[in-house]
């Protein structure tokens, strides 16, 4: 999570980059989310917010115009990254080349 | 016996399978299908959950072996499982993780295939056998049984390879579930009847697609649906060649089925069929509007709808779409009978989803929209509710327990009032104006939120304009979409020019309106600026960044 402070990582509370994140999600999904009130450790699809796996193609694509790389979900680690917001800004952080 | 083998068009030792680079022979299946067999109920039913294509397999060849019917339930909810065990007695799960047990179920897990005996006599299956039930769930109420013999099965997947330029010893990849009817005819009949390999996995994600692909060997097959291809030609994933594209669940626009040919250097075929039919027709979308039916099927229109009948199909069938026929073989396909939606292959109803909708507590009054033209990959459901003092995510909430997430709207708009007519009823334009006044309307994501505005019942400009007759005149209008245009894109943008401005109506003191901005490209903007029910004024913008 590159130099964000430890508590940002750790807590329930958002980080400045899951915010954005958070709000990529809202307008890729077009689901009335509200970006800020996301829970960064709570589950993304299925229950929770329910978004399906359209969601995740419109997720998925947003993320590569934005980002610059592919995201994946094919093996039981790539899924782990769809895991919560957490997860997937930390992915993108380590991999993004934009 | 009258029957048929439970696989046909394969040389000793050619593969059935792919998985991780690993090729598994037909032999191996039928020998380990044949020792889980034994362990399956005879005459009796099971649930096959299984997300790897080749467990699937394994399992639904088992069963057939065994004379079970396999089960194959649209969504894997606990709730749903556990309604198909109540409803078929007796059911076994077939299963390939360990997190889809149901305490309710005898469940076999089949991740690891058992080990059969020196088999290699493939086993005939009675044409009579009842080899699966697929489900119709639609969005709410029970599912729907629909019975596919082993007779239907066969004839149809014959009939899909007669069509197709499918050489036995191709591969099959498949982006769709086989629990799902397409998935099925295409990823589980058509490769055991056409001696062809199918890939266990089912990728969804454009880089999986590409990946799957190249661990392949050639000639190779995708199956997939318009919402895939879509994403894989959004993404521009570098993807190899293959030797065949299959499209079908929703209607495949000729632009995208262009952008697909030119990308796998490959023919791309749409299919044209349903749960209750199965493959009907096909077609080469970008040499042809017209679907040809397969083999012996013939159509005949009556008292408003189109009927099938004949080849796989064992009695005739009402389509729930509107095919404009050419002779009985040929149609044109019109689109969904008005009510029903499908959604990642999934089919609703609108009336059923707005049922549901009105029934969330406080809710007075709503509508369901499907938006087709935002440039998204699948069509989505947008929905309006007049629900005085409840806010978006209340009703969203409620809306998440008792709806399949692919039919919660996206988004839930909450409107004081809905444009309906005289009658009480809301036209689809009224609807796709109502979207856009509250900054759903353009194809762009970053279409923002309209604002209300009213013209003051003072306005200087008004009583001279006309005497006695006060309109806002079109100048003032234009004005104040230029300082929409400075509020949503800031100073650095300027407009320049209006190439194109049409004033439809007038606009009198007192009334509310709102503007709506679409910026189409980059020194373009659509403007409208509309009433709750009536477009005042639209056109083009012209618009240049300062440096």
């Amino acid at each position: 999570m590159g130099n964000l402070p430890p508590e940002a990582v750790l807590g329930t509370q958002q980080s400045a980059f899951e915010l954005e994140l958070a709000r990529l999600i809202a307008a890729a999904t077009n689901l009335d989310l509200a970006p800020e009130q996301i829970d960064p450790a709570a589950p993304l699809f299925g229950q929770g917010l329910g978004l399906d796996s359209i969601d995740m193609l419109e997720v998925a694509l947003a993320v590569s115009q934005r980002y610059g790389f592919s995201l994946r979900s094919d093996d039981a680690d790539n899924r782990t990254v769809f895991a919560s917001l957490r997860n997937l800004a930390a992915h993108i952080d380590k991999h993004r080349t934009k | 016996m009258n029957g048929a083998p439970l696989l046909r068009g394969f040389a000793p030792g050619a593969p059935i399978g792919q998985r991780d680079r690993q090729t598994i022979t037909w032999e191996r299946l039928v020998s380990s299908a044949s020792a889980l067999a034994a362990r399956l109920p005879s005459d009796g039913y099971c649930v096959n959950l299984c997300e790897d294509r080749l467990n699937f397999l394994l399992g639904f060849a088992a069963a057939l072996m065994a004379r079970s019917t396999s089960l194959l339930p649209q969504s894997r909810a606990p709730e749903v499982i556990r309604t198909l065990g109540g409803t078929y007695p007796g059911s076994v799960l077939l299963t390939d993780r360990s997190d889809q047990a149901d305490s309710t179920l005898t469940g076999i897990d089949i991740s690891e295939w058992p080990a059969g005996g020196e088999t290699a006599c493939v086993p005939e299956i009675p044409f009579a056998h009842e080899a699966a039930l697929l489900f119709t769930s639609g969005s709410t109420g029970t599912p729907r049984p629909h019975v596919k013999t082993w007779l239907s099965l066969v004839r149809a997947a014959a009939a899909v390879q007669a069509r197709l330029p499918l050489v036995p010893g191709s591969t099959l990849l498949g982006a769709v579930p086989a629990q799902h009817m397409w998935g099925f005819e295409m990823t589980v009949m058509l490769p055991l009847q056409s001696g062809c390999a199918v890939a266990a996995g089912c990728p969804l994600l454009p880089a999986e697609i590409a990946a799957a692909l190249e661990s392949l060997p050639s000639p190779l097959w995708l199956v997939a649906t318009p919402l895939h291809l879509r994403a894989c030609v959004t993404a521009g994933e570098r993807l190899p060649p293959v030797a065949g594209v299959l499209s079908a669940t929703a209607a495949l626009p000729a632009e995208l089925a262009l952008a697909v040919e030119q990308r796998y250097r490959a023919p791309l075929f749409e299919i044209y069929g349903s749960t209750e039919t199965g493959t009907l027709a096909t077609r080469r979308p970008t040499q042809t509007a017209i679907f040809e039916t397969l083999g012996e099927i013939t159509l005949s229109n009556g008292s408003g709808v189109t009927v099938a009948q004949g080849g796989h199909l064992m009695e005739p069938v009402t389509l729930n779409d509107v095919l404009a026929l050419h002779n009985e073989t040929q149609f044109v396909f019109r689109g969904r009978t008005q009510d029903l939606v499908k959604i990642a292959g999934k089919r609703g109803s609108l009336a059923a989803l707005n049922a549901e909708l009105g029934q969330v507590p406080g809710v007075k009054d709503s509508a369901v929209w499907l938006r087709e033209d935002d440039g998204r990959v699948e069509a989505r459901l947008v929905a309006f509710a007049v629900a005085p003092g409840k806010n978006p995510h209340e009703i969203l909430d409620h809306l998440r327990q008792r709806l399949d997430p692919v039919f919660l709207p996206r988004p839930l708009i909450l409107v004081d009032s809905l444009p309906r007519n005289r009658a009480g009823k809301l036209s689809q334009e009224s609807l796709r104006r109502l979207a856009a006044t509250h900054g759903h309307g353009g194809p762009l994501q970053d279409a923002g939120k309209a604002q209300w505005q009213e013209v003051p019942a003072a306005h200087p400009a008004l009583p001279f304009h006309f005497p006695g007759d006060p309109l806002v005149p079109g100048v003032w209008l234009l004005g104040l979409v230029e300082n929409a245009v400075r509020e949503r894109f800031g100073a650095c943008l300027s407009v320049c020019g209006v190439p194109d401005a049409r004033f439809r109506r007038v606009l009198r003191p007192a009334e509310t309106f709102c503007i709506t901005l679409d910026r189409v490209a980059v020194d373009r903007i659509k403007f409208s600026v509309d009433t709750a029910n009536a477009c005042i004024a639209d056109g083009t913008l012209a618009v240049s960044e300062r440096p």
